[in-house]
């Protein structure tokens, strides 16, 4: 039942960049349309607090591909892609479509998900990124190993990769996606598609199978009465109401 | 109606066929098996702290899309 993932790039590959980030930020100029600077955003669930400001040269698309990846979002902003230097912009447009990006891509991932159901177990070198690590339970010749809870994480680390990409998932270096996941009350059906949730099984379920992996079912809400969840079978049977 | 809202928000839901799922683990490791309700959804969401994604995402595209100054 224990959950770990060893990555290669974790550890040293991202501290490096980041020092290298730190030590080169200042004096640098900016492609033009890509000179915004930020403040801290917060927020979850289609609502966000967050702003961006101008700098000389910047442009609501250079804004909307900073965020979103997609150039044509600038059109979630305003009417025009100009915009005076020092102007503030409110980024919750933008931070509500790529929330809307990821949930797609989560859903998609249950998928394609491909892993035998036992303890999670994957066969990784110490040359493999994280993005090849999570990929490996996409992958039908590799059939790693995992209960509902290692699917989860597995499923949601392929949407944040198929949102962004490959290169820059390993750069955001986020090694566990299960303690990072945001939590709100909600009710099954105010759940909103790709939300994950935990369906709990009778109380004394450990005392007669200490080691069972069905003391509860960790699920994933891919429609508007349909759970996914991690029992060893194909995606059809995997799916419940 | 704001005593109905609390019973509904105290009250555990339970998805039918993922209950059968679970009973059927319980019924087959325990040795007296059981067919009440089982506990259920426990009222929690969790999702991708996009917020956070979105920041870091931005720091690095920003970086990528700049050339070091003179």
């Amino acid at each position: 039942m224990t959950h770990t993932r060893k990555t290669h790039l974790s550890d040293v590959d991202i501290t490096i960049f980041n020092q290298f980030l730190e030590t080169n930020f200042n004096n640098r100029r900016y492609s033009d349309g890509y000179n915004w600077t930020r403040s801290t955003w917060m927020g979850g669930w289609n609502s966000y607090l967050g702003t961006v400001t101008a700098g000389k040269n910047a442009t609501l698309t250079g804004l909307a591909t900073l965020i979103t990846g997609d150039a044509n979002d600038w059109k979630l902003l305003a009417k025009k892609p100009e915009v005076k230097s020092g102007q503030i912009i409110f980024v919750e447009p933008l931070l509500c479509k790529f929330e809307l990006m990821l949930r797609v891509k989560v859903v998609s991932a249950t998928k394609k998900f491909l892993a035998d159901f036992g303890n999670y177990q994957q066969n990784i070198s110490m040359n493999d990124d994280s993005a090849k690590a999570t990929n490996l339970f996409f992958d039908a010749d590799k059939s790693p190993y995992t209960d509902c809870l290692g699917a989860i994480d597995s499923v949601m680390s392929k949407g944040i990769i198929d949102s962004t990409s490959t290169f820059e998932y390993n750069l955001l270096g986020i090694n566990d996606v299960l303690s990072s996941l945001l939590k709100r009350k909600s009710s099954l059906r105010e759940m909103l598609i790709g939300d994950s949730g935990w369906i709990q099984n009778y109380d004394d379920y450990f005392t007669h199978d200490s080691n069972g992996p069905f003391q509860a079912e960790n699920v994933i809400k891919i429609a508007s009465d349909k759970f996914w969840g991690q029992i060893g079978e194909n995606y059809r049977q995997s799916v419940k109401s | 109606m704001g005593s109905n809202r609390r019973k509904l928000s105290t009250k555990r839901e339970i998805l039918a066929e993922w209950e059968i799922v679970l009973r059927k683990a319980y019924n087959k490791v325990a040795e007296k098996k059981r067919y009440d309700r089982i506990p259920g959804h426990d009222g929690d969401a969790k999702f991708l702290n996009v917020a956070d994604i979105a920041m870091k995402l931005f720091d690095m595209r920003h970086f990528n899309n700049s050339i070091k100054g003179d």
